[in-house]
């Protein structure tokens, strides 16, 4: 189970800067609160741009339509596919992707917690844009219910775990939520 | 293939008049990206992308007495939690929640499922049905006024020209009081499928009288446009809400399907599947339990 | 001693839920070549001309590979231990293209936008040769073969087994009743979330260093060595964190290409197939279509049964070689059946080749049968679970085919339990609702196997040694694909020496480090890798134990672990901890480790019944699973949680199975029409229904603490309960998958 630093034998440079075909404008984005500027071309996704410029890897591309949600991220606290968004159309929005959710001192959030507590974690990979699906809900609706999540998760795609466990960790997460605030 | 596409974010529309004149390259609008993105991948690409999913002043929803205007990048997100709406126009937050997932309704937009025109939107049965009226900025600054047919004239055809932009859509508000409206769609899972049928319904109700004085009915995904069913409405004007109402509905709808895919490999399906969306539709409008009567009797 | 049995959190789960684990398409190599590949975009045909000039002179390009300049070896690339024998016939761009997707070029370049623009300016002319698209057309074909000279492909089966015991005949003429069904299983595809992906790059001393997600580094070092043609010493593999397989990357279908472009161009290069390259051009689960008659005496005891299986191999022999005799192997193994007879014969289509798949070809023989064994109940007026019970094996019973015992089988206490839990008897017999939505209930039973033997080279050798630290180091090519397993391992190994689980540190899965090893495959990660760390681990204990007897001055018989301390008997204040005693062999130039090999002796059978509800719209054709128990014998759940996770994936997917997914094939031409999500669909959080899960925990002799393999068998009765659960509410028998809408309507259609 290697973790990128432990790559080092192979890899010399990490954030490489992509070449940029001439005439592509910078673009800005300010992403988990910190500003990246990088020259990149219009039609570059918010996907290639956040994967590939300042390295935020967390969010995967599976399928490039939309179906999969596994490059789910939040703009304004809200999911979309990042993969059908074009890097420009987002400058001076608030972007938070799963790098953004733990804390400073790599404390994971208690959404992230629970996906590990409830065992919703198998192969990892739809993990972070169902992690970020859930936030964006969570952030919408403290308090949703079993309809809501299911609803909210339809476009995110898992293969290993049959989604219950994910729906499980959403659902403690809700209830955490619930008895917080008590109506 | 070495053209190199720019990109504009302008803030309002003054400006797109601005960046359009005089531009002669082939001009994309973008707003949700969700259809616009994937072409990109795979065709050909512009010379100029322009941005109005930040526009202000073409998201937004209004209502005057008898219609409502809804800015043409307005996301479906907005539409389909929109409770003013949904009291208006039940249709059409109905479809606008069915489409995709969060994720696409968090970005896709009622111009960009005109623009696009695929077969299965689930929006364009609904704005042929609700006789929508599409504004059309174009190219030359001259704002047009168009109806749904004279837009949307094929599968993912449009009579849009290079530059042209949708900025709004102004939907009448029909039958006053009377007026009661849904949707319906069978798609292959309950949640992000393509709509292999759908179905939108206007009606001029008396509820008092139990009577349906006027109706409109299109469907979508049988067709490389909506289609209007108007032998459907026939069944329908003028007359009680009952059961038997419920019966000929069914078998205008089969029959309907039948005219208009004859011989194509999903008529046996979908002219049943039909019915099973029309009786859905009766239960959504007058919340009451139909049962489908013929049905069960051809099967016995 | 309490980690077995314990849901203990995925070991990686940190990595994962913070995005920080680095999968392949995450890497950042400095001077990364990319790939795009070009595809047959007809279904058979030589290639008469192909002009790269165009894509060669656009900058950036860096290297354009086809038939006519890399090797022509063939190769199989399912082998995985040097010197097997396969039926060679892929080669890395063949001249001669089998089907839509089929690999007819690689452009490579300084960036991906560089390779795929160039890529759209290479022109293929293609000379059509006939392509068959089914496997009727492909038997029909071989027989016209059979009696002519041409050479063809499709000249004869791929492969064909049968088996024959008692005297079928015999037992069909005496019967009350035979019931035979048709039963169809679609081409369906993986779909794990990392598509296809691979990086090869030289390294300093001139070998070739393949970064892959696979499920077996020596496999793929082998098939690389063999497509390539160079020694295996020239390659070294490492297994990079995988975005789920389920056999889709059990064969190195990238890697020989990759391996070859970083070889030639000596530059790191990657290969990252996108969703629609992984379904038109990797593998997929294969069609079969089992004819099946199942002969029964009146009071519901099974005489003989008679399977004819045609399996659409696709375009190459490749993964898909052995599922005649698999499914073979996996259809005597549940019911005592005295006289059976099994015909399996694959056929070469010109469609998406077959590999590996969960299950190997258990989900298909199983909803062959099962859906025929309800069709039989149903004929014969009997509760299907009675009728079952009437005739499923018992523990110890013996595979008729193999004569190897099947273990502690508990099929029947599945059945049971899962019958009382699930108040199937009544939900059975209340039969199906009037009006609009119908509901029926339906259950099936599967089996799976423990691994590979009495196959070649079913074993695992694991290296053990105790940190200074007091931790260990797990030394051994344990190929993780994201279940857990490692995590079920370090919990094995942790009971036996009563350490922190979590202060196991496992190797990397690489050809230079660890011991020969099958790779994760057939079931075989729990019962045999878990059973060879768990005699490491005790072997280890023996070697603490006479160490610290020395050290402690104490008999080895009165030693014990604690917590990573070794006591003496119950003097509390004789102790050592793990690390010091590992110190002090350092010391002594030694070191506290040891390597066992294990090898597997038995294969006893996995087993499950699983039970569902459907409601079906007689309208529209929707199905809707609204309640579902699946019930498991698993001889022990070492991780319960993991256990249930692997439950429910493998209902996700055998619901999919079951109702949505079909790779497609277009009958007129070979193109495939399941080739993405918005085509392809899979059962998403909405459709997927709470799942009951059941464990029967009885206790397998031969698997560590008794455990017994859960990942495979999970996805195998899905789909027959489920079409089962259809036929029971709508009175149909319903026997092509995946049961659409239009099917349904169609049986239930007066007009047709």
């Amino acid at each position: 189970m290697r973790k990128m630093e432990q790559y080092d034998d192979y890899i010399t440079a990490r954030r490489l800067e992509l070449p940029v075909p001439g005439g592509s404008s910078t673009i800005t984005l300010r992403v988990n609160e910190v500003e990246h500027q990088h020259a990149a071309p219009a039609t570059e996704t918010l996907a290639q741009y956040l994967r590939n410029r300042p390295g935020l890897t967390g969010l995967k591309t599976g399928c490039g339509e939309g179906e999969c949600g596994a490059c789910t991220v939040l703009i304004d606290d809200q999911p979309v596919n990042s993969c059908l968004v074009l890097a420009f159309q987002v400058e001076g929005r608030r972007i938070t992707t799963i790098e953004g959710l733990e804390s400073a001192d790599g404390t994971l959030s208690a959404l992230q917690q629970a996906f590990i507590d409830h065992g919703a974690v198998q192969c990892g990979y739809c993990i972070p844009g169902m992690v970020i699906a859930s936030e964006g809900l969570l952030r919408r609706n403290p308090t949703p219910d079993d309809t809501e999540i299911r609803r909210a998760l339809a476009g995110n795609i898992c293969r290993c775990t049959g989604f219950l466990n994910i729906i499980k960790a959403v659902k403690s997460v809700a209830s955490a939520n619930a008895r917080a605030v008590p109506e | 293939m070495t053209g190199l596409v720019q990109s504009a974010t302008p803030g309002n529309l003054a400006e797109i008049g601005a960046l359009v004149d005089g531009f002669s390259g082939n001009i994309s609008y973008i707003a949700g990206g969700t259809d616009l993105v994937i072409a990109l991948e795979q065709g050909p690409r512009p010379d100029l992308i322009i941005d109005i999913s930040r526009m202000r002043a073409l998201n937004f929803i209004d209502a005057d007495v008898d219609a409502v205007h809804i800015g043409a990048a307005t996301p479906l997100s907005i539409l389909a939690e929109h409770r003013a709406l949904a009291a208006k126009l039940p249709v059409l937050t109905q479809a606008a929640e069915q489409v995709g997932s969060v994720q696409i309704r968090n970005r896709a937009t009622i111009g960009g499922n005109i623009a696009s025109a695929v077969p299965g939107g689930d929006l364009l049965p609904v704005l042929k049905c609700l006789d929508c009226r599409i504004e059309v900025l174009r190219r030359d600054k001259t704002t047009i006024t168009r109806a749904f047919d004279e837009v949307v004239t094929g599968s993912g055809e449009t009579s849009l020209g290079n530059g042209d932009m949708i900025t709004r859509i102004t939907i009448p508000l029909r039958f006053g009081a009377n007026r009661i409206s849904a949707f319906g769609k069978i798609g292959r899972r309950r949640e992000l499928a393509i709509a292999r049928l759908n179905l939108a319904l206007l009606a001029d109700y008396d509820s008092t009288a139990n009577r349906i004085n006027d109706v409109r009915i299109v469907a979508g995904a049988i067709g490389p446009v909506p289609l209007r069913l108007r032998s459907v409405e026939r069944q329908l004007r003028g007359r009680a809400v009952d059961q038997a109402l419920a019966d000929d509905f069914l078998q205008a709808l089969t029959a309907a399907v039948d005219t208009a895919i004859p011989g194509r490999i999903s008529q046996a399906y979908k002219r049943h599947a039909v019915m099973g969306l029309g009786l859905d539709l009766l239960q959504n409008l007058f919340a009451r339990e139909f049962t489908p009567a013929g049905w069960s009797k051809a099967q016995a | 001693m309490n980690h077995i049995s314990t849901s203990l959190p995925i070991l990686d789960g940190y990595d994962k839920v913070s995005g920080r684990l680095c999968f392949t398409e995450d890497m950042k190599l400095e001077g990364l070549l990319h790939a795009k590949l070009i595809f047959s975009s007809v279904a058979h045909a030589t290639i008469k001309h192909i002009d790269i000039e165009a894509a060669r002179a656009v900058p950036g390009v860096i290297g354009i590979f086809h038939h006519g300049n890399t090797p022509g070896n063939t190769y199989n690339s399912t082998i995985w231990f040097e010197g097997q024998e396969a039926p060679e016939d892929e080669t890395m761009f063949p001249g001669v293209l089998r089907h839509i997707g089929d690999r007819v070029a690689a452009v490579i370049a300084e960036t991906q936008e560089i390779a795929d623009k160039a890529v759209r300016l290479i022109e293929v002319e293609y000379d059509r040769l006939p392509a068959v698209f089914d496997a009727f057309a492909a038997r029909d074909l071989c027989e016209e073969m059979a009696s002519s000279d041409q050479k063809s492909i499709f000249e004869k089966p791929v492969n064909e087994t049968t088996f024959d015991y008692g005297n079928t005949r015999a037992a069909f003429d005496r019967a009350d009743l035979i019931v035979e069904d048709t039963v169809t299983t679609p081409k369906t595809h993986h779909c794990a979330m990392e598509n296809h992906v691979c990086v090869a790059m030289p390294e300093a001393d001139g070998r070739i260093l393949i970064l892959t997600p696979c499920q077996s580094i020596f496999a793929v070092q082998f098939v690389v060595a063999r497509a390539i043609g160079v020694p295996a010493s020239q390659l070294r593999v490492v297994k990079t964190p995988i975005g789920g397989s389920f056999g889709g990357k059990a064969e190195p279908v990238l890697d020989p290409l990759c391996a070859w472009f970083a070889k030639t161009l000596e530059r790191p290069v990657t290969i990252a197939f996108s969703r629609a390259e992984t379904f038109t051009a990797t593998r997929t689960r294969c069609k079969a279509i089992g004819y099946i008659q199942t002969a029964v005496n009146r009071d519901g005891r099974i005489l003989a049964r008679d399977t004819d299986v045609l399996i659409d191999v696709g375009a190459y022999c490749t993964g898909g070689i052995f599922l005649p005799e698999s499914m073979a192997q996996r259809l005597c193994r549940i019911y005592n059946i005295e006289n059976q007879h099994y015909r399996g014969r694959s056929f070469y289509t010109n469609t998406l080749p077959s590999g590996a798949y969960r299950g190997y070809g258990s989900p298909q023989i199983h909803a062959i049968s099962e859906i025929n064994l309800d069709h039989v109940a149903r004929r014969l007026g009997m509760d299907p679970v009675k009728f079952r019970l009437k005739n499923l094996i018992s523990p110890n019973d013996v595979d008729p085919v193999t004569g190897l015992g099947l273990g502690n089988a508990r099929i029947r206490d599945c059945v049971e339990q899962g019958s009382v839990h699930f108040d199937w008897g009544n939900r059975w017999s209340a039969g199906s609702t009037e009006g609009r939505r119908k509901r029926g209930v339906g259950m099936a039973c599967a089996t799976h196997i423990n691994g590979c033997f009495p196959g070649f080279h079913e074993a695992t050798t694991a290296t053990l040694r105790v940190r200074e630290d007091g931790g260990l180091d797990l030394t051994c090519a344990l190929h993780d694909l994201g279940c857990g397993s490692n995590t079920v391992l370090a919990q094995i190994i942790a009971e036996v020496l009563d350490i922190s689980p979590l202060s196991i540190v496992f190797s990397e899965v690489d050809t230079e480090i660890c011991d020969y090893d099958l790779g994760t495959r057939a079931s075989r990660m729990t019962y045999i890798a878990g059973e060879a760390v768990r005699r490491t681990a005790e072997k280890l204990k023996l070697q603490i134990f006479a160490m610290a007897s020395l050290e402690l001055n104490c008999a080895a018989t009165d030693l014990f672990i604690t917590d990573g301390r070794v006591f003496c008997g119950d003097r509390r204040d004789s102790s050592i901890s793990l690390g010091e005693l590992a110190a002090r062999e350092a010391d002594r130039d030694r070191s506290l480790s040891t390597t066992e090999t294990y090898r597997a002796s038995a294969n006893p059978g996995s087993y499950a019944a699983h039970f569902a509800e459907v409601e079906v719209d007689t309208l529209t054709g929707a199905v809707q699973v609204v309640d579902y128990l699946a019930v498991h014998d698993l001889g022990r759940a070492i991780n319960p949680q993991l256990v249930e996770g692997q439950i429910h994936g493998g209902v996700q997917m055998g619901m999919g199975f079951a109702l949505f997914e079909d790779i497609d094939i277009d009958v007129d031409n070979g193109r495939v029409k399941g080739d993405r999500f918005s085509r392809y669909h899979l059962v998403n959080a909405p459709e997927m229904p709470l799942v009951k899960v059941l464990l029967v925990e009885k206790h397998e002799p031969t698997g560590p603490y008794g455990a017994k393999a859960v990942g495979e068998i999970a996805t195998i009765p899905p789909a027959p309960a489920i079409v089962n659960a259809i036929n029971h509410a709508l009175d149909t028998n319903l026997t092509e998958l995946p049961v659409t809408p239009e099917r349904i309507i169609g049986a239930l259609s007066p007009t047709g």
